[in-house]
C-alpha cells in the first residue's frame, strides 16, 4: 500500500495513468461529459419540457445532474479517487449535514402556510395568473 | 528499521498519508462545505415554502447567461488540473500558461456577473433597500405608484423650493401625506423664510409644529425612495432647503410633456372609486411573462419611459431578490478570492517544487465550480 509515495523521481514527460493521478486523456473525458451535463440541465429550460415534464420530476432530474457533475469534479480534478479513506470523513458528514439541515427546516418553513390565518392568507402573494386575470389575457 | 539495542527503537508514524497544506486545505474546504450548505439548504426551504415565486422572465434571469457561465467555470477547473499537472511534471511555463488561462476564465465568470447584476438593477431589483418591488397588486402598491408618480410630477415641473427636511428612513404613506399636508396648511402661516434652526430638528419633530411655513403648496412625499437615481444615497438622507427640479438633461418643455402625456394620465387612473389596480401592474409590468421562451411584447412601462421608474408587482420578487443577491454574492466573493491568490502566485517559477501549492489552490477552485454547479439549477431553472 505504500508504494503509493508520490514517485517523482521517474520521467514525468508521458501521458500514461500516474498511479496517484489521471492522464491527460481523463481529464479530457471527464471536461466533455461535464459539458454534456451541462447541456442537458440546459435542455431543461426548452418549451417542450415545461409542457410534457411535471415540475416535481424535473426538479429531482436536475438535482440528479448537479450532483453527477459535483462528483465528476469532486472525484477526478480534485483528485478524491485517488487519496485514502479520509476522504469519507470529508465528505459523508458534509452529506448528513445538507440533507438534515434541508429536513430539519421544511416543517417550519417550507410548510409554514398551513397554519397560515385568514388574514396573513388574504396578505400574501399569489402567481401572477391566479391573481391577476386581467392580466393573464393581457398577453399569453 | 531500526538497530537492534537494549531498548526498542522509537518508530514515529505518519499522522496522516498527505501533506499539512493539503490537510488545511480540505479542513477548509469543509467549513466552506457548512457554509454554502447553510445558505443553499435555506434557498431550498424559502423557494418551495413560498405563496409565489417570479419565473425568470420576471426578475430578468437568462438562463443561457447562467449556462455560459458554467461553462466558463467548468473550462477553468480543467485549465487549473492541467496547470497543476504540468507543474508536477516540471514544465514551469505550461503551468504558468494554465494558471494564466483559469485566471482569465475566472475574471470573464466575474464579467458576465457583473453585466446579471447590472440587468437587474436597471429592472429595480436590488437585494434590499429601496422598494422597488411589491408582492400584490392592492392598495399599498397603489399607493407607493401614486407616490411615485407625485415625485416626477414635482420634479418635472420644477423649481419647487422644499423647505421641509424628510427625516431619513421614513416612509411617508398616502394616508400620513393627506393628513400631515392638511395640519400643515391649517396650522401654520405662510411665510417666505426657511427657518434656519433646522440643525436642532431631529427625528422627533413633528414637521409643521416648528412654526416654519412655506408658501408653496408642497405635497410632502419621500422624494428619496425612488430607485435607479443615486443608488448610494438613498434612504438616511436629511434634506434641507432641497430644490427639487428636473434632471439636467431635460428641458423643462420635455419635463411638462411627460408630464401631460404620461404622469397625469397614469395619475388621473390612479384616483376615483373604482380602480382596476391588477390592470395597471400588468401594464407596468409588461406583456407575456411565461418562461424564458416568450419575449413578445415585453414592453412594460418602464421600458417604455426608462425615466419613470414606477414600483412593480413581482409575486415572491424580494425574497427571490434576497436568496440570489446572498448567494450567487457569496460565490462571487469567493471567486474574487481565488482570483487574488491566482494573481500572487502567478509570479513565482511553478516547478515541482510548487506544485503542492497548485494542487491545493485547484482544490479550492474546484470547490468554488462545485458551488456553482449547485447554484445555476437551483437559482436559474427551479
Amino acid at each position: 500500500m505504500t508504494e503509493h509515495e508520490h514517485t517523482h523521481d521517474e520521467h514525468a514527460e508521458g501521458e500514461h495513468a500516474h498511479e496517484s493521478h489521471g492522464s491527460t486523456k481523463l481529464y479530457l473525458s471527464v471536461f466533455a461529459a461535464l459539458c454534456v451535463l451541462t447541456g442537458v440541465s440546459f435542455m431543461t429550460t426548452a418549451p417542450w419540457w415545461h409542457a410534457n415534464v411535471p415540475p416535481m420530476a424535473g426538479w429531482l432530474f436536475m438535482l440528479a445532474v448537479a450532483v453527477a457533475k459535483a462528483v465528476l469534479v469532486a472525484l477526478v480534478f480534485m483528485h478524491l479517487t485517488w487519496e485514502r479513506s479520509w476522504k469519507y470523513v470529508v465528505t459523508i458528514p458534509a452529506v448528513f449535514l445538507a440533507t438534515g439541515l434541508v429536513l430539519g427546516l421544511i416543517p417550519d418553513i417550507m410548510l409554514r402556510q398551513e397554519s397560515y390565518s385568514e388574514e396573513r392568507q388574504r396578505a400574501a402573494a399569489a402567481p401572477w395568473q391566479v391573481e391577476n386575470p386581467a392580466a393573464h389575457g393581457h398577453g399569453e | 528499521m531500526g538497530h537492534h539495542g537494549d531498548l526498542a527503537p522509537l518508530d514515529y508514524q505518519p499522522a496522516l498519508p498527505l501533506s499539512r497544506g493539503k490537510v488545511a486545505m480540505w479542513l477548509f474546504l469543509s467549513t466552506e462545505v457548512m457554509f454554502f450548505t447553510g445558505l443553499i439548504g435555506s434557498y431550498i426551504v424559502l423557494r418551495f415554502g413560498a405563496p409565489a415565486w417570479p419565473t425568470p422572465h420576471d426578475v430578468h434571469l437568462s438562463e443561457p447567461i447562467g449556462v455560459l457561465n458554467t461553462f466558463v467555470l467548468i473550462c477553468s477547473s480543467v485549465t487549473i488540473v492541467f496547470a497543476f499537472e504540468a507543474a508536477r511534471k516540471n514544465q514551469p511555463w505550461m503551468a504558468k500558461l494554465f494558471l494564466f488561462l483559469t485566471f482569465l476564465l475566472g475574471s470573464v465568470f466575474l464579467g458576465v456577473k457583473t453585466y446579471e447584476y447590472g440587468q437587474k438593477f436597471q429592472h429595480g431589483i436590488y437585494p434590499q433597500n429601496p422598494p422597488s418591488m411589491y408582492e400584490r397588486a392592492d392598495a399599498t402598491y397603489l399607493g407607493a405608484v401614486r407616490n411615485r408618480l407625485n415625485v416626477l410630477k414635482l420634479e418635472m415641473a420644477g423649481g419647487v423650493q422644499v423647505d421641509e427636511p424628510s427625516y431619513g428612513d421614513a416612509t411617508w404613506n398616502l394616508l400620513d401625506f393627506s393628513a400631515r399636508h392638511e395640519r400643515l396648511q391649517a396650522a401654520t402661516p405662510a411665510t417666505s423664510v426657511p427657518d434656519d434652526d433646522a440643525d436642532e430638528a431631529d427625528d422627533n419633530d413633528e414637521p409643521g409644529e416648528e412654526g416654519k411655513g412655506s408658501d408653496v403648496e408642497v405635497p410632502f412625499v419621500n422624494i428619496a425612495r425612488s430607485w435607479g437615481d443615486d443608488f448610494w444615497t438613498l434612504s438616511g438622507r436629511v434634506f434641507r432647503d432641497l430644490t427639487v427640479g428636473p434632471p439636467e438633461d431635460v428641458s423643462p418643455e420635455e419635463g411638462q410633456r411627460r408630464i401631460d402625456e404620461v404622469i397625469q394620465p397614469l395619475l388621473a387612473r390612479t384616483e376615483g372609486p373604482n380602480v382596476d389596480i391588477p390592470a395597471i401592474a400588468a401594464e407596468i409590468r409588461g406583456g407575456s411573462h411565461g418562461s424564458s421562451g416568450d419575449h413578445a411584447e415585453e414592453k412594460g412601462l418602464n421600458d417604455e419611459h426608462p425615466w419613470l421608474r414606477l414600483p412593480i408587482v413581482i409575486p415572491g420578487g424580494v425574497m427571490w431578490a434576497n436568496t440570489y443577491f446572498l448567494l450567487t454574492g457569496f460565490h462571487a466573493i469567493h471567486v474574487l478570492v481565488g482570483l487574488i491568490a491566482f494573481l500572487i502566485i502567478l509570479p513565482r517559477r511553478l516547478d515541482r517544487r510548487r506544485a503542492p501549492v497548485l494542487e491545493n489552490l485547484g482544490l479550492y477552485w474546484h470547490f468554488v465550480d462545485i458551488v456553482w454547479i449547485f447554484l445555476f439549477p437551483l437559482l436559474y431553472l427551479f
